[in-house]
């Protein structure tokens, strides 16, 4: 009888040092998971700024694009009068 | 314009240039109204256009404008003008050598009682009149240069405000998104490290639960123990526990980890996106700057100054009768004999300058770098051939070593910061050794020369600056305390007159681009007058 008394108290302070042992646990976990969900949240707003940015950039490209034209038309320009203008004096001086 | 002459677009290719709509539609009217040939022309110049995507197009026509092909419909002619140029000054020099022997025979004749004087000036009216068709078309092609100098530089300067527009409209509307992307890498960057400390303790609490698992084991053991069924201890409350526990544990974690795993596969496809978008013209932006680092060729022409040039000639042809009568007097000055001599010797040092073809004086400084300065070679050593790109000289060209110094300077110059008190020290220790069996003949000479101190030799430059070419005070006039600051030499040091003359050269070109004739012309007057 005193050697199952003795089994049973070891038994219990067994399960005692596992729920303590869980209790330390869930301190951790908590804090695991505080940080998961931190992390989650930081990545959500990241994503959401990077959305926006691209929608704003856009606006920007169709900007930087209309530039683009601008220039091409200014460069056709130069470059054609430049061509235009020292062909026509060479065709004069070969008359 | 050889690179057009021969263009192999035929004229169907020609429409296709209207086709593709390559030129910008508003332009169509200056292309439609062009001759055939200057037609034919552009469409060979925007050839490698047709191929490109339309958004880079743009970066294709840049191309074009600095392409040098576009500036050498200017710089051909230029450079035949030039050619032009340099035969008549060369034509010119030899006028005015024969009339400086014309006028010195002249005066020999008249000194001696000769008669025959005459000739001699009919001979002088004739070169005069030569001289001065000579000056009339130097004039006239120097004018056609200047005009086709301007019209290129007005392109230049054209195409450059484009570019330079478009680039700071580049510059100003990316660099927020440049700072953006930055700073989105830097965060993502944060979450990613804050994520693989986390992850860590994520891995600690599965080695935690594990250990449950095994205590749960154990405890089931010891129940065995007790003698308890595996059916009675299946239902024991702690045992259950535990396993309930484990499994809610690990469940939270893995759906915790899974919903970052989500947004992580998003953010790298939403920063693709963003880059994707953005790239593209932050390269195009690279290319522009690339494109217009390309420089145009400088011919190096004298600038006329309008309305003095004749007088410039008639003072020139002064000084050369003033040179002849000065002669005239030595001769007769028996006193003066010694110091004749001096002049005479140095005369003939300065005639005596070595001179090498390009090809072997770079080889030489190459050497000579290789072997004294090695550690410097990676920067102060010339490629021959890029040297003579960029001269646009022959590398069989017979040089001065002073000249090859200027050039080589220059050279250097124009692709890095370099180091002057250094490279002033390398070319004196390279023209030493260079020059060593002339150096001797030098010293000897030198020996005879007079010294002045720095401060009284300043002035007196100055001074015969002012009395003799007040016009170009302002240029080649010296300030003092600048040299003394910029030589690091003490003004009441003595030198040689030639040393002084050396240093003064450099410190001139310290400053500006000095003409290098004018400025030895005027040092063999004023040595001259300064050994008297």
């Amino acid at each position: 009888m005193s050697n199952n008394d003795d089994k049973e108290k070891e038994i219990k302070e067994y399960e005692e040092e596992i729920k303590s042992l869980m209790a330390e646990n869930d301190k951790e976990m908590n804090e695991v998971i505080e940080s998961y969900r931190k992390i989650n949240e930081g990545y959500k707003n990241l994503n959401e700024e990077i959305d926006k940015t691209i929608n704003d950039f856009d606006k920007t490209a169709g900007e930087l694009d209309k530039m683009d034209q601008e220039a091409e038309k200014e460069l056709d320009d130069l470059i054609l009068e430049n061509i235009n203008e020292e062909v026509a004096e060479e065709e004069e001086e070969e008359e | 314009m050889p690179n057009y002459e021969k263009p192999k677009t035929s004229p169907e290719e020609l429409k296709e240039v209207e086709k593709k709509e390559v030129i910008f539609y508003d332009n169509k009217s200056i292309f439609e109204k062009m001759s055939d040939k200057a037609k034919k022309i552009a469409s060979a110049v925007y050839e490698g256009v047709y191929q490109m995507p339309v958004a880079n197009r743009i970066v294709g026509k840049m191309e074009i404008a600095y392409n040098q092909k576009i500036i050498d419909i200017y710089d051909k002619k230029m450079a035949k003008r030039k050619n032009k140029l340099d035969a008549i000054d060369y034509c010119l020099n030899i006028l005015r050598q024969q009339r400086k022997n014309c006028l010195s025979s002249k005066k020999e004749l008249e000194k001696e009682g000769v008669p025959g004087t005459a000739s001699l000036e009919i001979q002088l009216k004739k070169i005069a009149q030569q001289k001065e068709e000579f000056l009339n078309k130097r004039d006239k092609i120097q004018t056609k240069f200047e005009a086709k100098e301007n019209k290129r530089d007005l392109f230049i300067e054209k195409r450059d405000a484009v570019a330079k527009k478009l680039i700071d409209y580049y510059e100003e509307k990316l660099k927020p998104y440049e700072q953006k992307l930055e700073s989105f890498n830097k965060e993502k960057a944060r979450w990613e490290q804050l994520l693989q400390e986390t992850e860590l303790r994520h891995q600690n609490i599965e080695q935690r639960l594990k250990e449950l698992e095994d205590k749960k084991t154990h405890l089931e053991e010891l129940y065995k123990k007790m003698g308890w069924s595996e059916r009675k201890i299946k239902h024991v409350e702690s045992t259950k526990e535990i396993e309930k526990y484990v499994a809610g544990k690990r469940k939270q974690l893995h759906l915790e980890r899974e919903s970052i795993e989500k947004e992580i596969l998003k953010n790298q496809k939403k920063i693709s996106k963003l880059e994707t978008k953005v790239n593209p013209y932050l390269d195009k932006k690279q290319a522009f700057i690339r494109v217009t680092e390309r420089q145009k060729i400088d011919y190096k022409v004298k600038k006329r100054e309008r309305g003095t040039r004749r007088e410039e000639e008639t003072r020139e042809e002064e000084t050369e009768e003033e040179e002849i009568r000065e002669e005239g007097i030595e001769e007769e000055e028996v006193e003066t004999e010694e110091k004749l001599g001096m002049e005479e010797e140095k005369e003939k040092v300065f005639e005596k300058e070595p001179e090498f073809a390009l090809k072997e004086v770079i080889n030489k400084w190459n050497n000579y770098l290789k072997e004294e300065h090695s550690d410097v070679f990676k920067t102060y050593g010339i490629d021959e051939l890029i040297f003579a790109k960029e001269s646009g000289l022959k590398l069989d060209k017979n040089f001065k070593i002073s000249e090859w110094n200027r050039l080589m300077k220059e050279y250097l110059n124009l692709y890095q910061q370099v180091d002057e008190e250094k490279i002033n020290n390398f070319i004196k220790d390279f023209n030493k050794k260079l020059s060593l069996g002339m150096e001797e003949e030098k010293e000897k000479v030198f020996e005879k020369e007079p010294e002045f101190a720095l401060k009284e030799v300043i002035n007196k430059w100055n001074n015969y600056l002012k009395e003799e070419h007040s016009d170009v005070f302002k240029t080649y006039g010296i300030d003092e305390l600048i040299f003394a600051k910029e030589s690091g030499l003490k003004l009441d040091k003595n030198f040689k007159i030639s040393e002084w003359n050396r240093l003064m050269k450099e410190y001139l070109n310290l400053y500006q681009q000095v003409d290098e004739e004018k400025i030895n012309n005027f040092i063999k007057d004023f040595n001259k007058k300064l050994s008297k």
